[in-house]
Parts: C-alpha cells; sequence; structure tokens
C-alpha cells in the first residue's frame, strides 16, 4: 500500500516535471523581451525581489521565506509567479481564514460586505458605518465607503496587489476620471469592470476598449449624450473625450503629422463615432434614491428600453445608422467601420494602438508610473522595442521591464507618489489581517494618503491623473505632512494592540502586536538589536542595507534598545546633540553605537513591541521611504 | 554575546537614568523657539509681487466678457448669439434679454467701446471698473489645444515650447532668480508646479516655499516639558537625523542622488517654517471673513487665506512672487453652471480674491501696503472654440483673454476686445463664427505680456525672466508699454 502510493506520487511528480518544463521555458521565454536585458541570476537578490514588489505591488504580503525562494529562482520564473492577473496570487498575498470571505475583485462586493452586519465582516464593529453605501441622510450612494474601501482592500491579506496597482494605475491615471464627474456608483463600476478585464485579457488595446466603451467614462466625459439627428445628420456633442481618447489612451498627440488634419478629420470624426452611447439605468439600484446611482458601466449597444422603461436609440442615434456595418468614419487615415460605437471603437482600437505614437509612449507612460521617473533617450528606445516585442501586452511588458537590468540598475529612481509611500509601509508594518481590521480606519493608510494629497478616484489632474511621484517628490508641505504623521500620530505604524468588537453586543476581542512572527532570531534564539534593526530596514527599505548610513544605524539602535533617540542614550544633558558618521567610527559614541547594537530584545514585553513601532516610524521618515532606487548591498 | 538577563538590566538601567534626567535637561538646554516680544507683528515693506493664477483647465473667456448689445455692427452680434446660444438657458428670446440677466455693463476706458463683464464676476468688474484690470485680447500662451502641453507652456511662459518635459524651470523660478539674494517663490495651492521651478537641475525647488497652510508650516518638534514622550523622542531622531546627515551627503552623493530632495525639504522647513508659524501667532489672526470664506472649491478658499498670511510676512518668507491655482476650467459641458460656480468663486463679489484684497486692504499698513504692491496675472491652459458644441460647453481652442489686475495696473482693453475677423470669410471664404473648431486667434503672446509685467517687478528683469519675448506676437496696432503706471 505504502510503497504504491510512493509509486504513483513519482509517477504524479515525474509527470509533473515533465509540464513544468515546457511551463519553465514558455515563461523564460515570454519574459525576455527585445530591447530589456534580463539581470543576471547573480544579480538577482531579496532586494530585487523586495523592489520589484514595492514598485508593482505596493510591497505585497509576501513572506520571508516567499521572498527568499523568489531570489533563488531564476528571474523569470519568479516573476510570472509574483506578477500575474489571477483573482488571487496566494504567493504574493495568501488569503487568511475567516478575513476574505468574497474574492478581492469587487470593489462593490468588499464594500457591501464591510458596510454590513454580516457575521463574516471581520471589519470591527465601530468602522462599518463608514463603509457604507449609502449616506443615511441623503439615501443616495455616499463617497466616504468607496474612498476607505480601496485603500482597505490595498492592504488586505488575499488581494492580488499586482492586479489591484494595474487597475488603480488605469483607471486613476491612464484612463482616469474623477468621482465628481462620474458619480460614486459609476467609478466603481469602472474599477471593477478594469479588474475584470484584466482577469480576462492583458492586451493592451482589449483594456482600452473597455475603458473607451465604459459608461462611466462615457458619463464623465459628457459623450454619452452625443448623436448625429437621424434625419439631418446633424452631430450634437462635444469632441472632449474624442480628443482625450488619442492622447490619453494610445498617447497619440497628432504632433506626428499635419495638426490641423489631426485637429480637422481625426478628433472631428472620432467626435462623431461617440454616438449612441446612452448609458442605461436600473431604478433602485443599491437602494439609492438618486437617479444618477442607478446608472449602469455595461452600454447597450443597440436600441432598447432600459429597466428604468427609457427608449434608448444607441444604434440610431449613432452616425450612420442606415449604413450599419458600412458606416464608416476617417480617423488616423483609416477607415474605420462599425454599426455602432461599440464595432468602430473595436476597430478603432486596433489602429490606434499600432500608431507609431502610441508605440512609442505607452510603453513609456507605463514606466514612468511603476518604474522610473527618469527615461533616457536609451532606455526610450529598449521599452519601445521591448513593447513591440510583447505584442502590446501589459503583462508579458511589466513583467519583461520587472526583471530587466533597466530596472533594476543602481542608478534607476522612482519617487513614490503618497499611495505608493503609504501603502508600501502600511503592507510591511501590518503583520496580518486581523491588525489591519482591528484598526479604526483612521490609523490605516488612508488618512495620510489624503493629507499627502492623494485620494483615490479623485484625481489630482482629472483625466490627466492623479499624484505622481514626482508630484508627491516636490510637494515640501507633503512631506512635512508626512513627518506629522510618523511624529505625531506614530499609533498609525506602531501600535501594539487594539480592543475591538465585532457585533455591538460581543465581548471585545484584542488584537496585540507579534513581530516575533516575522522577525528571526539568531541561531541562539536571540533577537538581537544590530540583526533586528537591519531586517526591518530591509523590510521597509528594501536597499540591502546600502543607505542604512551610522547615523540612521545609531538612531535604530537607540530607539529598539531603549525607546529612546541615540542622543538621549549618549548625553542626557544634551539631547539635541548631532552625532556625524565619523562620530560614530571611534570613541565614546561609537562604543555606545556598538552597546546598543548588541542588546539582545525580549518580544514577549509589550513595550518592546513598542519599541520596534518607534523604530519603523524612524525608517519610513527618512528620504529612501520616499522613493526607490536600485541600490543595493 | 550578551546574556538576556544582562541586556534587560542594561535596558531597565538605560530607560530610568534617560527618563528621570531628560525633563530638567532639555528645557534649560533648548534654545527653543523666540520669544513672543521678539516676534511683534510690525507692519512690513511689501516688495513689488506678481501672483499668477493658474485657471486650469481652458476657461472660456469669451464667456466672461461678451459685447454688448450695442455694438455697432450686429452681423458680428447675431453670429456670436447663434454660435455660442446654446450655453445660456432657452428663456432667452434674444441676445439683449440674454446679456441683461447674465452680464454687467461696463467700458473700455481706452476706447470707450462698451461690453459685459459676467455677473458672477462682480468683483471683477467692479475692478476693471475701478481702473484695475487690464485685459489683453487674443492672447496666446501655447500653439496646441492638449492641456498638458499648454499648461507646461503657461508654466514655463514659452508658447513656443514643444517638447512635453516637465523637468524644467517655470517663470516663476527664473523670476525669483533674477530677483537675486534669497527670495522665493511661494506656492499656496496644494501642489508645487512647473512655474515655481528653477534653473538648476537637480535642485529645482531651492527657492520654493510651499505653503499651502501658512498657519501651520513648521515641522513638528519635541515637546516642551515632555522630553520623554514618544512624540518628542521621534521628532529629536529624525531632526538629528536630517541635521546630521544631510551636510555629509551633500558632498559625498552626486547630485543626481534623488533623496537630496528631502534633505532640501527638511531644510527649507527647519530654516523658515517655525520663524513663521511663530511670527503669525503675534500677527493679526484670520479675519472672519476668511476664516468662514466658504467657496465651491475649498482649496480656494485655503489659498486665499493664505495669501492674507503671506502679507503679514513677506519678509519672513523672502516673497518674490506667488503661485495661485484653480482647477476645473475644461467645460465641454453645461458650461454655464459649472463656469459660473467658478467664477464667482475667483473673481465674485465675496469671492476668494475680492474676500482676501479687502481684508489685505486693513492691514496695517507700513510705507508700501501690501494691497497696493500686488499684482495678479491669470493664465489658463488656453481659450476655448467659438461655437458651442452640442453639449451645452465649449471645446478646447487656443486663443483667449489675459488679465493684469492690481492698483499698478494701467485697466483698459489691450487689442481688440472682440475681432470683427470673426465674422467675416476667410480666404478660404469660412466664417469663423460659423466653422467648427474655430477659435480665437491668438496674437499677443502671453510671455510679452509677462516680461511688461515683470519688468514693473524690477526694472528690466523682463527679458531675464523671458529672453524670447521680444520675438513673441504682439497684436497689431496694440502697444504693451502702457499696461503699469510705473
Amino acid at each position: 500500500m505504502y510503497s504504491k502510493l510512493i509509486g504513483i506520487l513519482a509517477g504524479g511528480a515525474l509527470l509533473a516535471v515533465s509540464h513544468l518544463l515546457p511551463a519553465a521555458a514558455w515563461a523564460q521565454n515570454s519574459v525576455r523581451l527585445d530591447g530589456l536585458e534580463v539581470v543576471q541570476s547573480s544579480d538577482w537578490n531579496e532586494s530585487s525581489v523586495r523592489r520589484v514588489l514595492q514598485a508593482f505591488a505596493f510591497g505585497g504580503h509576501a513572506s520571508n521565506k516567499q521572498i527568499g525562494r523568489w531570489a533563488r529562482l531564476k528571474p523569470e520564473i519568479a516573476v510570472v509567479q509574483m506578477l500575474n492577473f489571477n483573482a488571487v496570487n496566494r504567493r504574493l498575498s495568501a488569503p487568511e481564514p475567516g478575513a476574505a470571505v468574497v474574492q478581492c475583485t469587487s470593489m462593490t462586493e468588499l464594500q457591501q460586505l464591510w458596510g454590513s452586519n454580516d457575521p463574516a465582516n471581520p471589519v470591527r464593529q465601530s468602522d462599518r458605518s463608514f463603509y457604507s453605501m449609502l449616506n443615511d441622510d441623503l439615501e443616495i450612494l455616499s463617497p466616504v465607503g468607496l474612498y476607505l474601501t480601496w485603500p482597505r482592500a490595498m492592504h488586505t491579506r488575499g488581494c492580488n496587489l499586482f492586479l489591484h496597482k494595474v487597475a488603480f494605475y488605469l483607471t486613476n491615471y491612464h484612463a482616469s476620471i474623477h468621482v465628481q464627474n462620474a458619480g460614486v456608483g459609476l467609478i466603481r463600476d469602472y474599477y471593477d469592470d478594469t479588474v475584470k478585464a484584466l482577469m480576462e485579457s492583458s492586451r493592451f488595446e482589449d483594456l482600452m476598449y473597455q475603458a473607451a466603451t465604459n459608461g462611466a467614462v462615457a458619463f464623465a466625459y459628457g459623450h454619452f449624450a452625443s448623436y448625429v439627428h437621424p434625419f439631418t445628420g446633424e452631430f450634437f456633442g462635444n469632441d472632449d473625450f474624442a480628443r482625450e481618447y488619442f492622447q490619453l489612451l494610445f498617447g497619440i498627440e497628432g504632433t506626428m503629422e499635419d495638426p490641423e488634419y489631426h485637429e480637422g478629420v481625426t478628433i472631428e470624426n472620432n467626435a462623431k463615432l461617440l454616438t449612441g452611447m446612452m448609458v442605461d439605468a436600473k431604478p433602485g439600484r443599491f437602494n439609492s434614491a438618486a437617479q444618477r446611482d442607478w446608472l449602469l458601466t455595461g452600454i447597450d449597444f443597440s436600441d432598447h428600453f432600459d429597466e428604468a422603461g427609457r427608449q434608448i436609440y444607441n444604434r440610431t442615434a449613432h452616425i450612420d445608422f442606415r449604413k450599419g456595418p458600412f458606416s464608416c468614419l476617417e480617423i488616423l487615415h483609416h477607415n474605420i467601420c462599425g454599426a455602432t460605437a461599440s464595432e468602430k471603437l473595436r476597430a478603432l482600437g486596433r489602429v490606434a494602438a499600432s500608431h507609431p505614437e502610441s508605440m512609442a509612449n505607452v510603453p513609456l507612460k507605463l514606466v514612468r508610473f511603476f518604474g522610473d521617473t527618469v527615461i533616457t533617450p536609451e532606455e526610450a528606445e529598449g521599452l519601445q522595442a521591448a513593447w513591440q516585442d510583447a505584442e502590446l501586452d501589459i503583462l508579458r511588458f511589466l513583467r519583461g521591464y520587472a526583471v530587466s537590468t533597466q530596472f533594476h540598475t543602481e542608478d534607476s529612481f522612482k519617487y513614490w507618489s503618497a499611495f505608493e509611500r503609504n501603502l508600501i509601509m502600511h503592507n510591511a508594518a501590518i503583520l496580518d489581517n486581523e491588525e489591519s481590521f482591528a484598526k479604526p480606519f483612521f490609523l490605516g493608510p488612508v488618512v495620510p494618503m489624503f493629507e499627502q494629497n492623494a485620494l483615490v478616484f479623485a484625481p489630482i489632474r482629472d483625466v490627466f491623473g492623479g499624484q505622481t511621484g514626482n508630484d508627491a517628490a516636490n510637494d515640501r508641505f507633503g512631506f512635512r505632512s508626512a513627518l506629522n504623521q510618523n511624529v505625531d500620530r506614530p499609533e498609525a505604524l506602531g501600535t501594539t494592540e487594539q480592543y475591538y468588537r465585532l457585533a455591538e453586543d460581543s465581548a471585545p476581542k484584542v488584537w496585540r502586536k507579534d513581530w516575533s512572527k516575522v522577525i528571526p532570531a539568531n541561531a541562539a534564539g536571540d533577537h538581537v538589536v544590530g540583526d533586528v534593526a537591519r531586517w526591518l530596514w530591509q523590510r521597509f527599505i528594501a536597499d540591502g542595507g546600502a543607505n542604512f548610513d551610522a547615523i540612521a544605524q545609531a538612531q535604530v539602535h537607540a530607539l529598539l534598545a531603549t525607546g529612546f533617540d541615540f542622543a538621549a542614550v549618549v548625553d542626557r544633558g544634551n539631547i539635541d546633540a548631532l552625532y556625524s558618521s565619523e562620530d560614530l567610527e571611534a570613541g565614546f559614541v561609537a562604543e555606545v553605537d556598538r552597546e546598543l547594537a548588541a542588546t539582545v530584545m525580549n518580544f514577549a514585553d509589550p513595550g518592546e513591541q513598542a519599541r520596534i513601532g518607534m523604530a519603523v516610524n524612524f525608517i519610513t521618515m527618512l528620504p529612501y521611504a520616499f522613493a526607490r532606487t536600485g541600490e543595493s548591498k | 554575546m550578551k546574556s538576556f538577563n544582562n541586556a534587560i538590566d542594561r535596558r531597565t538601567f538605560l530607560r530610568q537614568s534617560i527618563s528621570a534626567s531628560l525633563a530638567a535637561a532639555v528645557v534649560a538646554g533648548k534654545p527653543g523657539l523666540l520669544l513672543a516680544q521678539d516676534q511683534a507683528c510690525i507692519p512690513q515693506d511689501m516688495p513689488r509681487t506678481l501672483v499668477n493664477v493658474m485657471l486650469q483647465g481652458g476657461a472660456d473667456f469669451r464667456y466672461l466678457f461678451m459685447p454688448s448689445p450695442g455694438h455697432p455692427d450686429t452681423e458680428y452680434l447675431s453670429l456670436l448669439w447663434s454660435a455660442r446660444r446654446s450655453l445660456y438657458s432657452e428663456a432667452y428670446a434674444n441676445y439683449e434679454q440674454m446679456f441683461d440677466n447674465e452680464y454687467l455693463l461696463t467700458a473700455d476706458p481706452l476706447s470707450g467701446q462698451e461690453f459685459g463683464i459676467h455677473s458672477r464676476a462682480a468683483w471683477l468688474h467692479s475692478q476693471f471698473n475701478d481702473g484695475r484690470l487690464a485685459i489683453v485680447a487674443n492672447a496666446y500662451c501655447g500653439r496646441n489645444r492638449r492641456h498638458d502641453q499648454s499648461i507646461l507652456n503657461a508654466d514655463a511662459g514659452e508658447p513656443d515650447y514643444a517638447a512635453l518635459n516637465f523637468d524644467r524651470d517655470g517663470w516663476g523660478g527664473r523670476l525669483v532668480e533674477q530677483l537675486g539674494g534669497t527670495v522665493n517663490t511661494v506656492e499656496l495651492g496644494n501642489s508645487v508646479t512647473t512655474f515655481n521651478k528653477g534653473t538648476v537641475q537637480g535642485n529645482r525647488l531651492a527657492r520654493v516655499l510651499h505653503a499651502q497652510d501658512m498657519r501651520s508650516l513648521a515641522l513638528p518638534e519635541a515637546e516642551a516639558g515632555a522630553p520623554a514622550s514618544r512624540r518628542s523622542i521621534l521628532a529629536r531622531a529624525l531632526r538629528a537625523y536630517y541635521e546630521a546627515r544631510g551636510p555629509e551627503v551633500s558632498v559625498d552623493k552626486p547630485g543626481s542622488w534623488p533623496y537630496h530632495t528631502f534633505f532640501q525639504h527638511n531644510t527649507a522647513l527647519r530654516t523658515f517654517a517655525a520663524e513663521v508659524d511663530a511670527k503669525l501667532a503675534s500677527c493679526i489672526p484670520l479675519p472672519d471673513e476668511l476664516l468662514k470664506l466658504q467657496l465651491s472649491n475649498p482649496d480656494f478658499a485655503q489659498q486665499a487665506r493664505n495669501l492674507f498670511d503671506v502679507c503679514q510676512v513677506p519678509s519672513e518668507l523672502s516673497l518674490g512672487v506667488v503661485s495661485m491655482s484653480y482647477g476645473g476650467w475644461d467645460t465641454h459641458n453645461n458650461q454655464a453652471a459649472e463656469i459660473g460656480s467658478n467664477l464667482a468663486d475667483v473673481f465674485g463679489r465675496g469671492g476668494g480674491l475680492d474676500t482676501a484684497m479687502t481684508a489685505i486692504e486693513t492691514l496695517p499698513a507700513a510705507e508700501q501696503p501690501a494691497s497696493g504692491q500686488l499684482v495678479f496675472y491669470f493664465a489658463s491652459d488656453f481659450g476655448r472654440q467659438l461655437i458651442a458644441n452640442g453639449a451645452a460647453g465649449t471645446d478646447h481652442g487656443s486663443g483667449t483673454y489675459s488679465m493684469l489686475l492690481g492698483h499698478a495696473v494701467c485697466g483698459g482693453v489691450y487689442g481688440e476686445m472682440f475681432p470683427l475677423h470673426e465674422s467675416r470669410p476667410d480666404s478660404e471664404g469660412r466664417i469663423p463664427l460659423q466653422t467648427p473648431g474655430a477659435d480665437i486667434e491668438g496674437l499677443t503672446s502671453t510671455d510679452r505680456i509677462l516680461s511688461e509685467a515683470v519688468d514693473w517687478v524690477g526694472s528690466e528683469l523682463g527679458a531675464g525672466v523671458f529672453p524670447d519675448s521680444a520675438q513673441g506676437g504682439l497684436e497689431p496696432g496694440v502697444s504693451l508699454a502702457s499696461l503699469f503706471a510705473g
């Protein structure tokens, strides 16, 4: 019996290997792209893995072990595991029992759960009303829950944070609309539609088709009401999205050809293309009393009655509807044909995606958002070649870039937006879902993000997108706000216990932080300050200690060993003293630092857990938490 | 390896000894902030200061200004009304009725021509009547209809700049460099824009003060009397790190090292912010009108408050130029509703600028009272098309009106306010007011206008800030030399 089982397992393993080999080879090939060189295995290490996770998945929730495994795999293999558009990526962010009973692919479903008294809801009882779909007084959809739900999802285990970061990019930067223009219901559906579209296809033109035909976009830009009079042929509408369709979705600015043609033919005809795109309404949706909340993102391009009983003329309101599939418009020097706006947008998307300006600009837009603030002309050429080789597939392109020497080179850098920085730091600081849900929302990332001008679905440049890393880096007031946050509200990243209830009449529960779950002890079973400091640095900054200079080390050592700053430890009569790197090389001050670094911590003491929180607050307010570079030791 | 018990002993010792002695040591040893009496808020001389107000989105100033029903060219008026009829209520029977309901009549003191300023901009109307508003017609700040590029052109003060590169200098940054010394640009909005940036690559923010909330600029410091609090410990640890490491990295690291930016932020905020905070605490508190100011755009209300405070402490800020902004002018749909609230917020009676300037007028006067030393320049991405679109809005155009407002300005209209050629066939037989896509023809470049404004700030500075301005366009027959009284 036993030997038979072994035989079956062995046979199964062999079978699995035979299947895995081609799969691995495929994975490697799919990640290698023209124009980009894959980083050498010898240069691929834990810092490289963390760098990818920070840039592409808000840091993710992978365990130390998993990060170690990825660092030992070939980068082409590792990145395929790290970055995918599956609903759940267990290696990147494993669901925890009892915390995520719905799939984390729909903000609507998450908000409905988190705002409810469903027994499966893990959110603390006192916070649930903030996630309500409706504003109680007005019976209309509330934006508050929307603003809270997305950031919470982005630090909830079980959510594929790469999938969501790409959806965030597409809806808040690339094909961005503002909640003020779209409304709460439509913009939330737009995000959910985008997540779904990514799970179905990572082809750029498919994703842009989804955006261009989405009712939220049509409503926000106003072309949902555009039409061509069926008898006079007169066009009624605006050319807003007709222009931005090219510039924003495809990176076509019309600078490579006669501007008059671009303005007078391409844009004007595209405005006519965008006719017959009225959005349907479903009365009573979300139990809202506001008709705007009843609107649906999925446009039905036929003539029909919607659930509200309105007669919608999306076929006959479209230009030259009588010609059916032979209704054509000249756009980008191509004849774009189709019976409806949907058909024409499908055809136009193919043309636009392969337009030279789009081929040149789209990969750079992606990289500026995910990876690199400054792209040299040589790097741009490489990225453009890679985009072409990836056949305009976002997933292939981003994977190829994530393991490229271009991304990992020492002098590459990207400033984090306040979205990125706060989420990366919270994902590193929060150890499990209970911690995340037990804390009140204002101890999460949403408040500091807001104070630093980063509010999801409310992009600061409207259709031109949300706060960029450059914006954040230039924002001196944002820097002040970040420092204020860590100093005045250190409990956000450093709290060690939280009492909460899951129902009004239930017994209070208590969550306590336990860093020993993740911080490894040394061979003697001790947690020595110097080791803990290096571990924390790598977890939050991920540069292998390249910037963990002597001054930073001294402060972290002092905070961990004593709960006080270094100057207070060295000379309590001179607590404002500054100690330079040279001071820390030798002599009394250096000796104090060495002593502090050698201190053994007692993780059973809640006070020492709190000191780790102090160290986290210190580390995450240093310059190295505001940008990533390729620097690594 | 230290033993566990030994470690506890040392920790306990360290904590107890530090806690017990910190309170006494810190109060005596720390220089702290200056005492209140040293910070007495005496009236300061206000330097001549330009306030760049960026109206993002492409404002339709043709909606703000419309010809009076008595316009001598009835054909022009008729075509204009046809072109823009859908922007107004259907209830209006004719142009005259619309004008009477929507516009406040005024007359250009330079030509006598009558025209209307939209009634939602009643404060602007009063400023024009008081001779403080100069309107430069047929202006252009860029040669394209794209928001990002045009805003960059406006911020850079280079209408012909074609690259989309945001890592570059703006005209505000160049102006403070020309002014020399330690003069700064002061950004009152949410984000620091290209306008503020200087010419030194890698250190473009050196002369930028971001004053998003003038009453709360300083970085948090250790709490007086509570040196062992968590707040105090973290505040000291961070301050000590930035101040000790900053000078080292400025020498050790290359200029392109991205983290320099954050050391610079820290230095800038610590250098002046605490001083400004303390000074403002001893100055006039924000007047109720400003404190309670409620606008459709709350950010602009805050900018108005900030402007008032800027005028109380220009010396502490080393004030050179101010930047404000207001978004939401991309009125493709339902323009009347959208632009109406924007106009009221910015230019209306009781709006942001009216309230701020009224309060600034009340500030104790030094030799140069602040209210007389400010000149506002209103910029936008571009103008909009002449003909309303089918969504009761207007689409992107190019030419627009530039506006300068202040005591120093010689009010009036510079250029043809409502060009008659818009109602005449062009060389291809098309009448702009009947041609979809046609817009206001941009003739006068904004760098030319701004060069005059900068010359007012400091004699002969304009050419340094706008080196290409002499080659910029200028509407035939128009002179900008008299924009300022001197």
